[in-house]
């Protein structure tokens, strides 16, 4: 089956320094892909490359086999590039139907609908729709409360709605558990893996590798900007290269401390999960 | 003839390139365009007025019309900038403007809103100079306005404190985490705007002999002008773009007319910030070595 | 209405409609300090066609005319700079049309320009009402959401496909275009005006009416232009005194309320909830 996102051969180097070297990675329509790897290794930046931030030195992407590589950060949402944020970006001064409803615009089109009253019968197919996605994502009760001062998990769920309201071809999720606790990301998992559309293709980097586990059904890890593993996610994690990557070789110099890899964040997780 | 008009532009500049490098220090390193130096230019006029009438010695008169103009900025600091920290941008500003309007009323209120002699001791004092005419105090004006811009590139270029400034205008939130005391070093940054507006208005006085409660806003658009000319946050650039706004001044006024001054001056500015926003000498040039 | 009623009125109408011609373009996070230039075009304009014997609902429609289009001619350019840079575009455009005002001796010149036809409160209410509405209704759109959106991340919004700067640009000409209705207004009922009159504090009084009466809400700009008009009056304190009250209520709102009198938490938090905007 011909992938949906194909990266082809992608180098990207910052004066000299070569950031991503020669990666090849093809996402097959509706597939859920996990992108992990330790800190450093080069997610985040694919996801830059992807959403337009960063312009690839060598090799091309192409969404559908049309390359990408050209459309500018603000165009690639009509491509349907939707995104997630690492860093929460939600307007504090709009409320979360408002924040999610904010993103619907590119389907919204001509400015008649852009001019008509969002609690009017013109745009009431556009606030079920937004009603909808939100409740899947189990924010019913929040909808009118400001985006402002609510919980981080509630925060989390409704940029992840805002960007499926989008109707994106292809969905990028930036490190969606990080900075919640164990039984938010498992509620995460759990409501990600209902509300998610069938047909839309997801691309989500995490450091969680049993968040990958749970919701991915394909994995590619990295490291150093080059892909190390691929397949699906519990031969992925369990691959040597990767357990490597994330823990550490085993050198003399570590030897005599007492437990080396434990001091590193994602072991840490990746404990917790196993446990 | 000519000759004379460019001297008088140039002699008129200083004291321009005194505000402008007071409204650059703020935008380069805080990007906040303070309003509040013109209140403080007429407070270094107004106070150093008030003491010269009552008697006093010009060397006291503007000592404590500094101290007033310094002390002043830093209270204006407190509100403008410590204490309203991760505030949206217009804030600041906000604040700036209530600064404005109280100081210049207060002013109304115990000195009038007449324009006031300014007795100053040197009075209008000149020497000629094969055909031009120099005024003694315009020329001291000038003199301690370059040395006091020569004093500000040594400081922040040479010392901790502009070090501190500098990498505030790079990140504040970095700076704090590198160790660097960021209140105290906005606070000298605001010291020194405020030392720099009100050594622009006692010179002002000195230089032209009169001094009033309104005295800042035309002063301040025009040193808003150099700054723009000579590029945003550029030092150097502030007492450049300070000379070409006064000269152009000066030579509109004798050349076209007097009302057309403004025409000429803003129009340039506008002309200016839409074709070349970043000034003469580029923007931020010397306090953020931009990539 | 005594006369001091209704010159209090009047100037209170043309407060207001002031800030909102300023809280257009801060709703998206830019200020324009050149409000006074925009109503000095808008006051002409209505002005010299009122006096080449246009019908008075007309000339004003043409002062608005001529500011928008000002408005537009304006922000195309500045707004691929934003900030600080529109700030200073802005201010310095309005001072250009006072001095080039000043020096057209056709509009009178330094010596002042008589003006026709007269307007009462009561029809300059109704303008009021219609650009109060205007915003309201723009608000509720949309446009207002992504107005919203822009002012409080930019870069994030463009993510989604708004185009930010097509929202900057729109904002801030009707924003212009209520200034030019502001300026008419003014010169329809003092039928008098004077280049001086539009200065940098017209412009500032504009911009302080919206942010003191706070962005979140449309409301806002009324809250703020009523309080900071009538208060004073209502206090009958000097004329320099209530300045200074002013100045230290600006310090004293952004320090404690920097959002402004009215903001969304605080109608979401009031007893009967009413979901406005």
């Amino acid at each position: 089956m011909k992938p949906l996102l194909f990266l082809h051969g992608i180098t990207l180097t910052f004066g000299g320094l070569s950031v991503i070297d020669n990666l090849d990675i093809q996402v097959r329509k509706g597939s859920r892909c996990g992108l992990i790897g330790p800190n450093g290794a080069g997610k985040t930046t694919i996801f830059n490359l992807l959403s337009g931030v960063y312009r690839a030195t060598a090799g091309e992407i192409l969404l559908d086999d049309e390359p990408i590589d050209d459309v500018p950060l603000d165009r690639r949402i009509d491509l349907g590039i939707g995104r997630t944020f690492q860093n929460l970006r939600l307007m504090k001064h709009l409320t979360v139907l408002e924040n999610i409803m904010l993103g619907q615009h590119r389907l919204v089109g001509s400015w008649a609908r852009i001019l008509a009253p969002l609690g009017g019968r013109w745009n009431r197919a556009w606030r079920d729709e937004a009603m909808e996605v939100a409740e899947t994502l189990g924010l019913r009760d929040d909808v009118d409360r400001l985006a402002q001062g609510l919980s981080y998990g509630v925060q989390k769920r409704i940029e992840i709605a805002r960007a499926l309201v989008g109707r994106p071809r292809l969905l990028l999720l930036d490190e969606p558990a990080a900075g919640l606790n164990s039984s938010e990301r498992e509620e995460l998992v759990t409501v990600l893996a209902s509300s998610l559309p069938r047909d839309t293709t997801v691309l989500i980097v995490e450091h969680d590798t049993g968040f990958v586990r749970t919701l991915c059904d394909h994995t590619v890890a990295l490291n150093f900007g080059r892909k190390i593993a691929e397949g699906d996610p519990a031969s992925v994690c369990g691959h040597p290269l990767v357990v490597e990557a994330y823990l550490g070789k085993d050198e003399p110099i570590y030897r005599n401390r007492p437990q080396p890899a434990l001091s590193n964040e994602a072991a840490f997780q990746r404990n917790d999960n196993a446990a | 003839m000519l000759a004379q008009q460019l001297v008088n532009g140039l002699l008129l500049g200083g004291i321009y390139a005194l505000v402008a490098l007071a409204f650059s220090l703020t935008i380069g390193i805080l990007n906040f365009l303070n309003f509040s130096i013109p209140a403080l230019f007429m407070l270094g006029g107004i106070v150093s007025c008030a003491m010269l009438s009552k008697g006093y010695g010009i060397g006291l008169s503007v000592a404590v019309a500094l101290a007033v103009t310094g002390g002043a900025s830093l209270i204006i600091e407190r509100f403008t900038f410590r204490w309203l920290k991760n505030s949206d941008s217009h804030i600041p500003l906000v604040s700036s403007l209530g600064f404005l309007i109280l100081f210049e009323n207060l002013v109304v209120i115990y000195f009038g809103s007449d324009a006031v002699g300014y007795p100053s001791p040197f009075g209008g004092a000149s020497i000629r100079v094969a055909k031009l005419l120099l005024s003694l105090p315009q020329l001291a004006s000038f003199a301690i306005s370059l040395a006091l811009i020569v004093t500000c590139y040594v400081v922040v270029t040479r010392t901790k404190l502009g070090r501190g400034l500098r990498s505030i205008a790079e990140s504040s939130v970095i700076s704090e985490m590198l160790g660097v005391d960021v209140g105290r070093t906005v606070s000298g940054m605001y010291l020194i705007s405020g030392l720099l507006a009100g050594m622009g208005g006692a010179l002002f006085g000195i230089s032209y002999l009169q001094v009033s409660w309104d005295m800042g806003s035309e002063v301040a658009l025009k040193g808003i002008s150099a700054m723009v000319l000579g590029g945003m946050g550029n030092i150097w650039g502030a007492l450049l773009g300070a000379m070409i706004i006064a000269g152009v001044e000066v030579l509109t006024i004798s050349y076209v007319s007097s009302e057309a001054v403004n025409v000429v001056v803003y129009g340039l500015l506008l002309l200016l910030i839409l074709v070349m926003p970043n000034g003469l000498l580029g923007d931020r040039a010397i306090l953020v070595e931009r990539m | 209405m005594s006369g001091y009623a209704t010159q209090i009125a009047a100037i209170l109408i043309i407060n207001v409609v002031a800030a909102y011609a300023a809280y257009m373009p801060l709703a998206c996070g830019q200020l324009n300090l050149g409000i006074a230039g925009f109503m000095a075009i808008g006051a002409y304009t209505s002005a010299v066609l009122n006096g080449h014997g246009v019908p008075l609902g007309l000339s004003i429609l043409g002062g608005a005319c001529a500011s928008t289009i000002a408005g537009l001619a304006v922000s195309i350019p500045v707004l691929r700079a934003r900030g600080i840079y529109l700030t200073i575009a802005t201010l310095a455009f309005s001072e250009v049309v006072a001095a080039v005002l000043l020096n057209v001796n056709a509009l009178g010149g330094a010596s002042g320009f008589v003006v026709n036809d007269h307007m009462s409160v009561a029809p300059m209410a109704a303008v009021m009402v219609l650009v109060l509405a205007a915003v309201v209704w723009l608000s509720s759109t949309r446009f207002g959401l992504c107005m919203t959106a822009v002012r409080n991340d930019g870069r994030g919004t463009a993510v989604f496909g708004v185009k930010v700067r097509r929202v900057e640009i729109a904002a801030l000409t009707i924003g212009a275009g209520f200034a030019g209705v502001a300026g008419a207004l003014y010169a329809h009922h003092f039928n008098y005006l004077e280049a001086q009159h539009f200065n940098v504090l017209l412009s500032t009084y504009a911009v302080l009416y919206a942010l003191l009466g706070g962005l979140q809400t449309p409301v806002g700009p009324l809250i703020g232009a009523l309080v900071f008009t009538l208060v004073p009056e209502f206090l009958r304190s000097t004329d320099q005194w209530r300045y200074v009250g002013f100045g230290v209520c600006i310090i004293l709102l952004m320090l404690l309320r920097p959002e402004g009198l009215l903001t969304r938490r605080l109608i979401h938090d009031l007893p009967f909830r009413r979901r406005l905007a």
